[in-house]
């Protein structure tokens, strides 16, 4: 991986925790727990990049890196059905 | 080019009108008075999706320029006491549609149309089914 | 087996991305404009895994799809910080 990837991925690990401390913030202010989701799936998907920017060799081949991207989609797939039953 | 729009009409849309599917939602009710609509038939004759529709219908009837039943899918129905102003704001927009559709998107934030909280309305676009 | 995966996170990004649309549409919350784009480009991102591991493996796609996924993010922090009132 080359430094210009490394950083990109970093960068957006850390823009992913960002957002992902939005989301938790609007779910603490009393509103949807589909924030809490959403916080959970952006630091999922914030762990699955720092993973591939740690671990070394065609990460995403690997099946634990892509087992963290699939939790944070299906962590959102998750919360929005719930938020269609809930109501 | 605002100018060219009656003084009445312009009061209505910055008063009332949040967008132009609103708008056409109104007129639409407007030009059956007698005839009541459920989302759904809005959504077909308009051409948008019935998760839309009923937000405008919802809109529409919290100012009360439509009349809501209380059956379950509610029908909205035009309330005629408005009929002559609204006869008056479709008249302007066939005629003056470009400076009517920019009146509609000029409103400042603060003027009363439902001001949406960005946040509730992030949550709420999850429902997938509006009449929830 | 993991290309599947990845169609399946870019067909959830794009679910996400059209109902914001959709919401957007009907309120013209910004915010939403915003974070439907991220998803888009969640999706994107997604896609050219798939892209990179089936279609064009010889092509190494990386810096591509990495920064497919950080204009993503922009996008949802700038509407998180700018357009949440």
């Amino acid at each position: 991986m080359t430094d210009v990837t490394h950083m990109l991925y970093s960068a957006s690990a850390m823009g992913s925790v960002t957002a992902g401390i939005f989301f938790l913030h609007f779910w603490r202010r009393g509103r949807d727990r589909l924030f809490l989701v959403f916080a959970l799936a952006f630091w999922a998907l914030a762990l699955n990049w720092i993973t591939l920017v740690a671990v070394p060799i065609a990460a995403e081949r690997h099946h634990f890196a892509y087992g963290i991207r699939l939790a944070a989609f299906a962590l959102l797939l998750a919360g929005i059905i719930d938020k269609n039953r809930r109501h | 080019m605002t100018d060219a729009i009656p003084a009445d009409v312009r009061r209505f849309i910055l008063d009332h009108i949040g967008s132009v599917e609103m708008l056409n939602v109104l007129m639409l009710l407007f030009k059956q008075p007698g005839r009541t609509w459920t989302a759904n038939e809005v959504g077909s004759e308009l051409r948008t999706n019935e998760w839309s529709a009923d937000l405008q219908l919802q809109a529409l009837a919290a100012r009360e320029l439509v009349r809501a039943s209380t059956d379950t899918p509610p029908r909205y129905q035009a309330e005629t006491r408005h009929a002559a102003q609204v006869a008056s704001v479709a008249r302007t927009y066939e005629e003056r549609r470009v400076a009517m559709i920019t009146l509609i998107y000029s409103r400042p934030d603060d003027v009363a149309a439902e001001p949406v909280d960005p946040v509730q309305a992030f949550a709420d676009a999850f429902k997938i089914r509006k009449d929830k | 087996m993991p290309e599947t995966i990845f169609a399946l996170c870019a067909l959830t990004s794009l679910g996400c991305a059209l109902l914001l649309l959709r919401s957007y549409r009907a309120t013209r919350a910004r915010l939403l404009l915003w974070s439907s784009i991220c998803f888009v480009g969640l999706a994107i991102n997604n896609i050219l895994v798939c892209v990179d591991f089936i279609i064009l493996p010889q092509v190494d796609l990386s810096a591509l799809r990495a920064a497919v996924a950080l204009i993503a993010i922009l996008f949802i922090n700038f509407g998180l910080i700018w357009d949440s009132k």
